[in-house]
């Protein structure tokens, strides 16, 4: 039972990580329509700094984590200012497509330069909280994997606040709806953009100085996040942020308990055996319709 | 009504403007003056909307200009809704994923004090009191013609000197039409307010406009006055 309780700690805390990271990454798509994939990079990016300026430059912890927002939240802002716009300007009409290779492009250059300035295989760490833990049932957490998850929810829970309650959550559904009718009404859908990116940008941030001090910080730390980001992403389309934060936490505890009973492999499975069965929905969801609609009438003739 | 003492209160003057290198209207030249209701009417594709964005500020002009109340406008909207201009699109005229009460909330923003907005939502709560008994339902679940008074009444919320109107009663059932139209000349009555109007029924545009202006294939090919247009009994020659 207390191998369980392990177990869903762990998953609760990876799940608080993909439902936040999935809630940031949903806003900056279905609000500017940016397939943002470098999110992960900022998110490394932070992390790195962070963990870097405390380990190796022998900052104060809480200096370390102001670098490494500011770096996080920057670098987003910056790709949408100077790559993603540019792009818009020059490519009507594959912009979706540009940004996402665009964004692949900034991961690739911007892991590649982090390798060069950390050195070969940088790895870097920092200490957010004593390496102590709370006993809970003779379950142990540990005050970093706690402070991951209230972290996360606090952020979720603002999140939906400002996505719900205050006037820039209403230009961010406005915008998600119709820019150019937002625009008729007086807002710029580009200052809003950019206010969304800054937010998630942030948001990842924090993220990724929490893996920091979670394990290991390297370069390559944001490529697996964005996967999951995005898979919370579509399947809570549509949904409230604090659905979206049960989702992480479902995905996060699915995948854990997977690999203590299966191992690593089927674990890193799970979530693309949700995002390939959330995929194959949405693709056979006017077949099934069609199918149910023909099971029906078959069964009202055989009447 | 004659108006040789006053200034216009929109005057666009030889605009030619259009999307990428086309021309969707050519050296166009109207005015309309203050509490006045002018149409704009013309064939599918003539460029009726195009004039209305180019004075709304949502396309640049290639050329002419667009003066408000004896100001130059430019193409920026936000500028221009500070200056006292509306535009109602023809569609996807309200957000319909937010409530209602959202859509009223967004509008209202644009007030220059919490005052004006308060004075014209209850305006607007006089006139299409349907809509603030569905404050918390989606604007997408309204009915055609409560999202075209929604619509309206998000435009009136910064309490305007001008509304331009695209279309306002496509898809709308003949009442609604027409209830649309006479809130429309209560504000034109009690507030001053002037309007520009495209719309393809001569019916229910005379209820408001005195002058209509006509436009084919981009360039304005004339100007009737609505007892001119009232003695016709076709109008479509004219297009």
């Amino acid at each position: 039972m207390t191998q369980y309780g392990f177990v869903l700690v762990d998953g609760i805390t990876s799940g608080a990580t993909y439902a936040l990271a999935g809630a940031a990454f949903g806003l900056v798509f279905f609000v500017t329509g940016r397939f943002h994939f470098a999110f992960g990079l900022f998110y490394g990016a932070a992390g790195m700094v962070a963990a870097w300026s405390a380990s190796y430059l022998g900052w104060p912890t809480w200096l370390a984590v102001l670098l490494g927002l500011a770096v996080g939240t920057l670098g987003g802002v910056l790709s949408e200012l100077l790559v993603y716009r540019a792009l818009d300007r020059r490519s009507t009409g594959l912009t979706l497509l540009g940004v996402f290779i665009a964004s692949l492009g900034l991961v690739v250059a911007g892991e590649a330069l982090m390798s060069l300035v950390f050195n070969q295989e940088p790895t870097f760490n920092i200490t957010l909280v004593p390496f102590e833990d709370w006993r809970i049932d003779g379950v142990a957490v540990p005050y970093i994997k706690a402070t991951d998850i209230i972290v996360c929810w606090v952020l979720l829970l603002a999140l939906s606040v400002i996505t719900g309650r205050t006037h820039f959550g209403r230009q961010m559904k406005a915008v998600e709806a119709n820019p150019d009718l937002s625009a008729t009404f007086g807002i710029d859908p580009k200052r809003v953009g950019l206010a969304v990116f800054a937010l998630i940008s942030f948001v990842g941030a924090v993220l990724g100085i929490l893996a920091a001090g979670t394990t290991t910080a390297s370069p390559q730390m944001g490529d697996s996040i964005i996967i999951y980001a995005i898979v919370v992403a579509f399947l809570g389309r549509g949904r409230s942020i604090l659905a979206i934060g049960l989702i992480g936490e479902v995905l996060g505890i699915v995948e854990a308990l997977v690999g203590y009973r299966f191992g690593q492999l089927p674990q890193s499975l799970v979530v693309f055996v949700i995002l390939f069965a959330f995929v194959v929905g949405v693709a056979y969801q006017p077949v099934i319709r069609r199918l149910r609609l023909s099971s029906r009438s078959s069964t009202r003739t055989a009447r | 009504m004659t108006h040789a003492a006053d200034a216009p209160i929109l005057d666009v003057a030889d605009v030619t403007a259009g999307y990428g290198g086309r021309a969707a209207i050519r050296g166009i030249s109207i005015q309309v003056y203050r509490g006045e209701a002018v149409g704009i009417m013309g064939h599918n594709g003539a460029g009726k909307t195009t004039l209305l964005n180019s004075v709304f500020g949502a396309i640049r002009p290639k050329s002419g200009t667009v003066m408000f109340r004896q100001e130059m406008l430019s193409p920026d909207r936000r500028a221009n809704i500070r200056k006292g201009l509306a535009l109602v699109p023809a569609d996807s005229f309200v957000f319909a994923s937010l409530r209602v009460r959202d859509n009223l909330e967004i509008a209202r923003r644009n007030a220059s004090s919490a005052s004006v907005a308060d004075e014209a939502e209850s305006t607007s709560r006089e006139l299409f009191p349907v809509v603030f008994e569905r404050l918390n339902q989606l604007a997408g679940s309204l009915s055609g013609g409560e999202r075209r008074m929604l619509s309206i009444a998000m435009a009136l919320m910064w309490q305007p000197s001008m509304l331009l109107l695209d279309e306002p009663t496509v898809g709308l059932a003949p009442a609604v039409a027409e209830r649309v139209f006479d809130a429309l000349k209560v504000l034109m009555q009690t507030r001053g307010l002037s309007i520009l109007c495209v719309e393809q029924s001569v019916h229910y545009l005379l209820r408001i406009a005195e002058r209509v202006y006509i436009i084919r294939n981009g360039d304005l090919v004339g100007e009737e006055t609505a007892a001119a247009l009232l003695a016709r009994d076709e109008y479509w020659d004219l297009f």
